[in-house]
C-alpha cells in the first residue's frame, strides 16, 4: 500500500506552516508585541494538533499495509510446527516399539 | 576392520548432530524478537504519553489567553498517535513473529536429537536384551541411537534452513516496513509525529510561556523555573526519540540476522545475532521497574 497521497500533502502543508508561524513569532518577539508573540505560539499549538492527527491516520495506513504482508510468516509458521510434529510423531514411534520390546521380553521371562 | 568404520561413521555422525547455524541463532532470533515487541509496547506508550501532554499544554496555553470565551474540551481535543487498533494490530505482528521464530528454535533444539537418541538407544537395549545380550547386538544399537539423533537434528535444521531460505524475502520486507513505519530518523514515520508532539506542542509551550514572563529582576526566579523546565522537556524528548532510534534498530537488526542466517553466513550472523543479545539485554534493562 502507498502512502495516502493527500496525507503527505496535507502534512507539508502544515509543517511549511509551522515555519511561517515560527518567523511570525520572531518577528512579533523582536517588536515586543506580547499579544501577538502568544496568539501566534497558540496557532502554531493548533498546528501541531493537526500534525498528530494525521500522524494517527498515516500511522494507521502504515499498520495496515503491514499486516498484508503477514501471510508467508504465518505459512511458515505452519510448516514449521508440521516439522515438529512429525519429529514428535516418531519419538512416539521409537518409544511405542520400545515399549513394545520390553512386553515381549517380560513374555518371553514369563514363559521360561 | 569392519567395526572401525562403524565407529568411524558413528564419530562422523555425532559431528553431523552438533548445532549448526540455525540451531545457534534461532533463540536469540527468538529473543530479540520478544524484546523489540516489548520496546513497541514502551515506545507507542511514550508516544502517546507526549501527544497527551502536547494536547494538554494546548488546552492550557489557549485558556490563558485573553477573550471571551469560555473554554471548552472535548474528546477529540486529545489526540493518540497510536489509536488502540493500531497498537493491537502490531501485537498480533509480533505474535506471529514469535510463533515463527519459537517453532524455528523447537524444531532445531539439540534437545530433541537428544530425545530421538534415547528412544532409539531405549529400542536397541530392548533388542539386545531379547537376543541375550548380545554385544553386537547392543554396540549397534549405540551407533543407531546416535545415527538416529544425528539424522533426527540434521532434518531439523535442514528443513528449518530451507523455511528461512523461502521465507526471508517476506521477512525481510516485513520487519523492513516495520522499521520504516516506525522512522529512521525524527523525519520520518511515526518518530516525525513524535518529534513534532515535543516540538510544536510541550517545547512550545515552554517558549510561548518564557516569552510571556515580564522583564525585569523580580521576574528571575519564574525565568529560572521556565528555563529549568524547558531544558527537562528537551532532555525527554530526545530519550524519547532515541527509544524510536533504538526501536527502528533492533526491527532491521532482526531483518539482517534472518538474511544472514537465510544465506548462511555464520560470521554475520553471529554479529546481527550479538548485537541482537546487546538489544534485547538494553530493552530488558529499560523495562526494568526503577
Amino acid at each position: 500500500m502507498q502512502p495516502n497521497p493527500d496525507i503527505r500533502d496535507l502534512k507539508t502543508f502544515l509543517y511549511s506552516r509551522i515555519d511561517a508561524l515560527r518567523t511570525a513569532e520572531e518577528k512579533a518577539a523582536l517588536r515586543g508585541d506580547m499579544e501577538a508573540f502568544r496568539a501566534i505560539g497558540n496557532q502554531i499549538e493548533e498546528v501541531g494538533h493537526r500534525i498528530r492527527m494525521l500522524g494517527r491516520v498515516e500511522f494507521a495506513d502504515a499498520t495496515a499495509a503491514l499486516k498484508a504482508k503477514l501471510d508467508p510468516i504465518n505459512a511458515a509458521r505452519a510448516e514449521l510446527k508440521k516439522a515438529i510434529d512429525e519429529i514428535d510423531k516418531l519419538k512416539a514411534f521409537v518409544k511405542s516399539v520400545s515399549k513394545f520390546l520390553a512386553l515381549v521380553d517380560k513374555l518371553i521371562d514369563l514363559l521360561a | 576392520m569392519r567395526w572401525c568404520l562403524v565407529a568411524l561413521l558413528g564419530l562422523w555422525l555425532s559431528g553431523c548432530a552438533t548445532p549448526g547455524v540455525v540451531s545457534d541463532a534461532a533463540p536469540e532470533l527468538y529473543r530479540g524478537t520478544i524484546a523489540a515487541a516489548a520496546q513497541t509496547e514502551e515506545s507507542f506508550a511514550s508516544a502517546n504519553a507526549s501527544a497527551r501532554q502536547a494536547d494538554v499544554e494546548r488546552l492550557l496555553l489557549a485558556a490563558e489567553s485573553p477573550g471571551t470565551a469560555l473554554p471548552t474540551i472535548g474528546r477529540n481535543d486529545f489526540t493518540e498517535v497510536v489509536a488502540p487498533e493500531t497498537s493491537a494490530d502490531w501485537r498480533a505482528l509480533f505474535a506471529a513473529l514469535e510463533g515463527y521464530t519459537q517453532n524455528l528454535v523447537s524444531l532445531t533444539d539439540p534437545a530433541v536429537s537428544g530425545d530421538v537418541s534415547a528412544a532409539l538407544k531405549e529400542t536397541g537395549d530392548s533388542l539386545a536384551k531379547l537376543a541375550g545380550n548380545a554385544p553386537a547386538l547392543g554396540r549397534t544399537a549405540e551407533l543407531a541411537a546416535v545415527l538416529g539423533g544425528a539424522i533426527a537434528q540434521s532434518a531439523g535444521e535442514t528443513r528449518a534452513l530451507d523455511v528461512i531460505r523461502r521465507t526471508d524475502p517476506a521477512f525481510n520486507d516485513l520487519l523492513t516496513s516495520m522499521a520504516k513505519a516506525i522512522g529512521a530518523s525524527p523525519e520520518e514515520g511515526l518518530s516525525a509525529t513524535v518529534a513534532s508532539s515535543w516540538d510544536n506542542g510541550i517545547l512550545q509551550a515552554d517558549r510561548t510561556r518564557y516569552g510571556l514572563i515580564p522583564r525585569g529582576p523580580q521576574s528571575t526566579p519564574a525565568r529560572r523555573q521556565a528555563l529549568e523546565t524547558y531544558l527537562a522537556h528537551v532532555e525527554a524528548r530526545d530519550a524519547s526519540l532515541k527509544q524510536m532510534a533504538a526501536l527502528h534498530r533492533s526491527l532491521q537488526a532482526l531483518a539482517a540476522a534472518h538474511r544472514a542466517i537465510a544465506q548462511q553466513r555464520d560470521a554475520d550472523a553471529r554479529a546481527w545475532i550479538d548485537r541482537l543479545e546487546k538489544i534485547a539485554d538494553d530493552a530488558a534493562a529499560a523495562l526494568k521497574p526503577k
